[in-house]
C-alpha cells in the first residue's frame, strides 16, 4: 500500500457533542490518525448537539488536527420544542402522532428517531468513499442506524466494516433480558450485520460473551477493546493525602433512576450517626440530577434533606474542573445500577486519580472485574444500607493505608486503563497488509 | 435584559409547589414571568401510564385551550417568550400563535431555559 490506510468513523455523537460515548469516539479517530492513517468522520452537525445534547465547543478542539470531520443534518421530530412547528395532529391527537411518526422513522431502519438518517448517512459514507477510497468502516453505536450505514456501503463496494458496540442492542444490560423477539426486524439486522462484520468491538467481556454465544460463527471476530480513561482529557490529579480527622467522600456522575442513591444515602446517615466516620465528614455529589438541564424536582428534594448529615450537591462539574473537584475528595463513591454487563466509564477516571474507592453495586457488575487488582477499594457484599455503611467505614482505614507499594500498584493500574492502551492492539490488527 | 414570558400551566396533577418551581427557574434565567393558569377545578394525581390516561391527558389538552379567556390572550400577545409546563398546556400554546406571531412558543422548560441562555 503506496498510500496511508484510510479510515471512515461514523457515529451520530462526536464533538462537540457531550452526550454519553464521545470521548471512545475522540479516542478513537485520534488513535488511528495517530497510527499513521488518514482519517474521515461523518457525524451529525453541531446545531444537532447545540439542541439537543448540549454542546461542548473545547471538545472539537481535542480532535487531531489531520482528521476530516464531514457533518450531515440530523432532524429529530419528536424532540422539537418550537410549538410553531407543531402540525394539528400532533397538537390534538400527540399519542397518535407519536405512533404514526414512529412507524415512519422505523421504515428504512428500526430505531425510532435515527431511522430516517440511515440514507443521508449511507450517501454520504459512499461520497467519502468516491473521493478518497476508504479501506475500512468502524461504526460505533449507539445509534446503531451507524451500523447500518456502514453495511451499506460495505454491499456497495466491499469496504469492510467493523461494529463497535459501547452498549448492547438488543440486551437489558440492568435486568439481563434479552428486548427483541429472536425473528423480529432488530433481530434479523442485528444477525445480518454481525455475520458480514470484519470485527466488532464491545467494552467487557461479559457483553463479548452473551453475543458470541448467540453468535457463535462470529465469535471468533468479537473483541473487548474496553473503555478507559483520557489523559488529554484528565490532567493529574494530585495525590490525596492521609489525614487524621474529618473525610471528604465524593460522588461525580449523572445521578440516574439506576443509582442506588437512597441506599447511598441512607448507609451514610448511619455511619455518621454511629461514629464510623470521622465526625464532620462530607459526601459531595457532583453532575445532573436526572437528564435534563434542570434538575429533577424529586432528586433534588432528597439531597437537600441529607445536608443535615454532610451531603452536598455541587452541581454539574464542567470538564475543565473534573481534576480539580476529584483533588478535593479523599475517597471516591463509586454508585452504579445493578447489572451483569454494566461497567460504566466512570470507574476509569476513578482509578487515574489514585484515590481509595467505595464500590457502592452489585459485585456481579462487571465493573468489579476493573477493580479486581486496585488495592484500595472497599466492596458492599450487596446494596444495602447497612453494607454501604459498613463499606463506607472500611474506606475511611483504607484513606489512611497509603505507602509507596499502594502507590507503585495505583501508578501500574492507571497506566494499564489508559484508553489509548485498549486501543492500541485493535489499531495494529486492522492495518491493511503492505502487500494489498 | 430580561424576557417578558408566559408560562402556560393545565395538568390537572401540577402542584402549586411544581409550578412555582417552573418559575423559579425560568426567573433564574432571566424570564419576567407571568403564569397563566388553565388547570381544571379538580386536581388529581396523575396516575399510572395507561391508554386511560392518555385519553384523559389529551382531552384536558383541548378543554384547557378553551379555557383561556381574553385577559390570558392580552398577556399571550405581549409575550416574548410562551412556554408550555406540561403537555396540557400545548395546545393553548399552539394557539397562541394566532394573537402572536413573534414570541418563541417553547414546549417544556428545559427548551425555554436552553432559549434563554441562548439569548
Amino acid at each position: 500500500m503506496t498510500r496511508p490506510p484510510h479510515l471512515l468513523y461514523l457515529a451520530w455523537g462526536f464533538p462537540p457533542s457531550r452526550a454519553g460515548g464521545v470521548y471512545r469516539a475522540l479516542a478513537t479517530v485520534n488513535a488511528f490518525a495517530a497510527a499513521g492513517w488518514d482519517v474521515t468522520v461523518v457525524t451529525a452537525s453541531r446545531e444537532t448537539f447545540e439542541r439537543y445534547t448540549g454542546a461542548d465547543a473545547s471538545l472539537e478542539e481535542r480532535v487531531d488536527p489531520r482528521v476530516v470531520v464531514r457533518r450531515i443534518p440530523f432532524a429529530w421530530p419528536a424532540q422539537d420544542t418550537d410549538v410553531r412547528r407543531y402540525g394539528a395532529l400532533r397538537v390534538a391527537l400527540p399519542p397518535v402522532w407519536a405512533r404514526l411518526r414512529r412507524l415512519a422513522d422505523e421504515r428504512p431502519f428500526p430505531e425510532p428517531s435515527y431511522g430516517p438518517w440511515r440514507r443521508p448517512l449511507a450517501a454520504a459514507a459512499r461520497a467519502v468513499h468516491d473521493d478518497t477510497p476508504v479501506d475500512l468502516t468502524l461504526a460505533t453505536a449507539n445509534p446503531h442506524v451507524t451500523f447500518a450505514a456502514a453495511h451499506d456501503l460495505w454491499r456497495a463496494t466491499g469496504v469492510p466494516y467493523v461494529m463497535d458496540y459501547r452498549d448492547a442492542w438488543t440486551l437489558d444490560v440492568f435486568s439481563g433480558r434479552t428486548t427483541t423477539r429472536p425473528r423480529s426486524r432488530v433481530a434479523r439486522w442485528q444477525a445480518t450485520l454481525l455475520a458480514d462484520a470484519r470485527e466488532v468491538w464491545f467494552v467487557n467481556r461479559p457483553l463479548r460473551d452473551w453475543h458470541a454465544e448467540r453468535f457463535p460463527a462470529v465469535a471468533e471476530r468479537m473483541v473487548v477493546v474496553e473503555n478507559g480513561w483520557d489523559p488529554a482529557l484528565l490532567p493529574p490529579v494530585p495525590p490525596a493525602t492521609p489525614h487524621a480527622g474529618a473525610l471528604r467522600f465524593a460522588y461525580l456522575g449523572t445521578v440516574t433512576p439506576k443509582v442506588p442513591l437512597a441506599e447511598l444515602l441512607e448507609g451514610w446517615r448511619t455511619a455518621m450517626s454511629d461514629g464510623r466516620l470521622p465526625a464532620g465528614s462530607t459526601l459531595t455529589l457532583g453532575g445532573h440530577l436526572g437528564y435534563f438541564a434542570v434538575p429533577q424536582g424529586p432528586l433534588a428534594e432528597i439531597l437537600a434533606d441529607a445536608a443535615s448529615y454532610g451531603v452536598r450537591y455541587a452541581g454539574p462539574v464542567a470538564k475543565a474542573q473534573v481534576a480539580d473537584f476529584y483533588a478535593d475528595a479523599d475517597v471516591l463513591v463509586l454508585a452504579l445500577g445493578t447489572g451483569r454487563y454494566v461497567t460504566s466509564g466512570k470507574v476509569y477516571e476513578y482509578v487515574a486519580t489514585k484515590r481509595p474507592i467505595v464500590a457502592v453495586h452489585d459485585p456481579a457488575n462487571a465493573t468489579t472485574d476493573v477493580l479486581a487488582e486496585h488495592p484500595l477499594v472497599a466492596r458492599v457484599r450487596e446494596v444495602t444500607p447497612d453494607e454501604v455503611a459498613r463499606a463506607l467505614a472500611e474506606s475511611a482505614t483504607l484513606a489512611a493505608r497509603q505507602d509507596e507499594t499502594t502507590h507503585a500498584a495505583l501508578d501500574e493500574l492507571a497506566d494499564r486503563l489508559r484508553r489509548d492502551r485498549q486501543l492500541a492492539p485493535r489499531v495494529a490488527a486492522l492495518r491493511p497488509r503492505e502487500d494489498s | 435584559m430580561s424576557s417578558t414570558t408566559v408560562l402556560v400551566v393545565a395538568a390537572r396533577h401540577a402542584s402549586d409547589d411544581a409550578i412555582e418551581a417552573h418559575a423559579a427557574a425560568l426567573r433564574a434565567a432571566g424570564a419576567d414571568v407571568t403564569i397563566v393558569d388553565l388547570r381544571p377545578a379538580g386536581l388529581a394525581a396523575r396516575g399510572e401510564r395507561s391508554a386511560l390516561r392518555a385519553v384523559r391527558e389529551t382531552t384536558d389538552s383541548w378543554a384547557a385551550a378553551r379555557r383561556v379567556t381574553r385577559a390570558h390572550r392580552r398577556m399571550l400577545a405581549q409575550a416574548e417568550l410562551v412556554v408550555a409546563a406540561d403537555r396540557a398546556a400545548v395546545p393553548a400554546v399552539w394557539r397562541a400563535r394566532r394573537w402572536n406571531p413573534r414570541a418563541d412558543l417553547v414546549n417544556g422548560v428545559p427548551g425555554a431555559l436552553q432559549l434563554l441562555a441562548a439569548r
